[in-house]
């Protein structure tokens, strides 16, 4: 379910101030179908402070483990990324699922190049898969009161406490045991 | 001022973080410095080179070496390029380190393995290959530690390695010190160095903490040129903590 409170465009423009604010950009000039490794020049330790900024807007937890780490959590060593660091043929299928079809995200390739095919669009799906789990009601005191003065952080009219919303890693699993529910591709089940 | 006047050190993981304000440091207290990271084509490469010549800006020799410590084969060759650049070693300081932030349970066979072989092999393979040097520079190992040596911190599988870590150098300081070799350790509180932001994403209250009890990179530094001086003779296979009071208290109120 949306959230009622936060518009997508509200994240577009947040996702786009994290990035120009770590990255040291013009939030302005900001493709969101460009690569923040490649086009925008990220390196690791720069999500680290981009998906810290989300959090800290939006009141959420974003995940802290790699999706594939968690596809192999989910359905065993070595069905997602091989002896060799390379992602399997299935891990492919299922990273285009996420990333979106991008030239050279295919099997083979090495587990660490994936951060090159994430796109701010990537980001904003990430922060509102979270924040369109906002409970019916408070996990406090129970109330359905909901409420944002600034349409990025929700708390509870009643006794003011902030939204708890799933975090980022629960979802990926969820989303993972879903795509192979319907796909089967790691032959797990 | 200048202890170590005419000596060289050699910083693991001197790229960032605190092995870079270590490196800082001890080219401050007179000594050549060997920098040392991981990834020549990493993110933190160019960095490297930058701190390189404020080093030689000072007046010290400066060099960067690359050299995945996790390779045996490539910790001989660190060491063959310093003694070629430098022609001694006088201070080792093993502080480069890399963990997977998630609970045991949930460690793959490769987290596991990186997190060996990173945290507790790549150190001994460093005091096996820089030994001959150190033994006729009669040198002194020093060995950075984290608090997670001894209390429990939640996602934090390096704190067991760090607590081997420790051990191995009371083994260093008894088995070396007939060569005139002394190992002690620096157990460090939190600093906010890229490692923390990691941790302030998985350890709620961490950023609500007092920033007095943040401990910086230039403070652990100076307990490690501390025990590099001839004042600290006496210190033997020790890890001192250096947390600015964290672990005094169980509990701390906000
Ligand atoms: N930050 C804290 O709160 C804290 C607290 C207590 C103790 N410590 C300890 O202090 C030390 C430094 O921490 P930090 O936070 O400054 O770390 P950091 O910013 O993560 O830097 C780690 C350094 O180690 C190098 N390194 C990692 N794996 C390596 C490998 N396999 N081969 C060669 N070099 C490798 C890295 O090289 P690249 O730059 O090439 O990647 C980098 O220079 C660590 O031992 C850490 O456990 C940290
Ligand atoms: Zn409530």
């Amino acid at each position: 379910m949306a959230n009622p409170f936060i518009q997508r465009a509200t994240i577009e423009d947040e996702v786009r101030a994290a990035l120009a604010a770590t990255l040291r950009l013009d939030a302005e000039g900001i493709d969101l179908d460009s690569s923040i490794v490649t086009d925008l020049g990220a390196t690791s330790i720069d999500f680290l402070d981009i998906n810290f900024r989300l959090e800290s807007t939006f009141g959420i937890r974003l995940a802290t483990q790699l999706l594939l780490d968690h596809v192999e959590e989910e359905l065993g060593e070595g069905t997602a990324i091989d002896k060799d660091d390379k992602i399997t043929a299935a891990a492919a299928s299922l990273m285009k699922r996420y990333l979106g079809e991008r030239p050279g995200l295919e099997a083979g390739i090495f587990a660490e190049e994936i951060p090159a095919f994430v796109t701010p669009r990537v980001l904003v799906k990430s922060v509102e898969g979270i924040t369109d789990e906002l409970p019916e009601k408070c996990t406090h005191c129970g109330e359905a009161a909901w409420k944002s003065d600034d349409g990025k952080k929700v708390a509870c009219g009643a006794c003011s406490k902030p939204a708890e919303y799933p975090d980022g890693d629960e979802l990926t699993k969820r989303w993972i045991q879903a795509f192979e529910q319907e796909h089967h591709l790691f032959g797990g089940g | 001022m200048s202890h170590l006047e005419g000596k060289v050190a050699l910083v693991t993981g001197s790229s960032r973080g605190i092995g870079q304000a270590i490196a800082r440091r001890l080219a401050e207290d007179g000594a050549d410095v060997v920098v040392h990271g991981r990834n020549p084509k990493g993110p933190t490469a160019a960095g490297a080179e930058v701190f390189r010549d404020e080093v030689r800006g000072f007046g010290r020799k400066a060099e960067v070496f690359f050299a995945d410590l996790t390779d045996k084969d490539a910790v001989g060759r660190l060491v063959g390029e310093v003694e070629t650049a430098f022609g001694r070693l006088d201070v080792l300081v093993l502080n480069a380190a890399r963990a997977p932030f998630k609970e045991t349970t949930r460690l793959f066979e490769r987290d596991l393995r990186m997190l060996v072989e990173t945290n507790f092999m790549a150190p001994v393979f460093c005091v096996q290959k820089a030994l001959p040097l150190l033994e006729v520079a009669g040198g002194d190992i020093v060995f950075i530690s984290s608090l997670g040596s001894r209390f429990m911190n939640p996602q934090y599988p390096l704190g067991p390695m760090k607590a081997a870590m420790e051990s191995m150098t009371r083994q260093w300081a008894e088995e070396l010190g007939p060569q005139g070799i002394r190992a002690n350790a620096v157990c460090a509180g939190l600093v906010k160095t890229d490692a923390y932001k990691t941790l302030r994403r998985l350890w709620p209250g961490l950023e609500q903490l007092p920033e007095e009890l943040f401990v910086t990179p230039e403070e652990v530094a100076g307990v490690v040129s501390f025990l590099t001086r001839p004042d600290a003779s006496a210190i033997r296979g020790q890890t001192i903590v250096a947390d600015r009071g964290l672990s005094n208290r169980i509990l701390r109120g906000p």
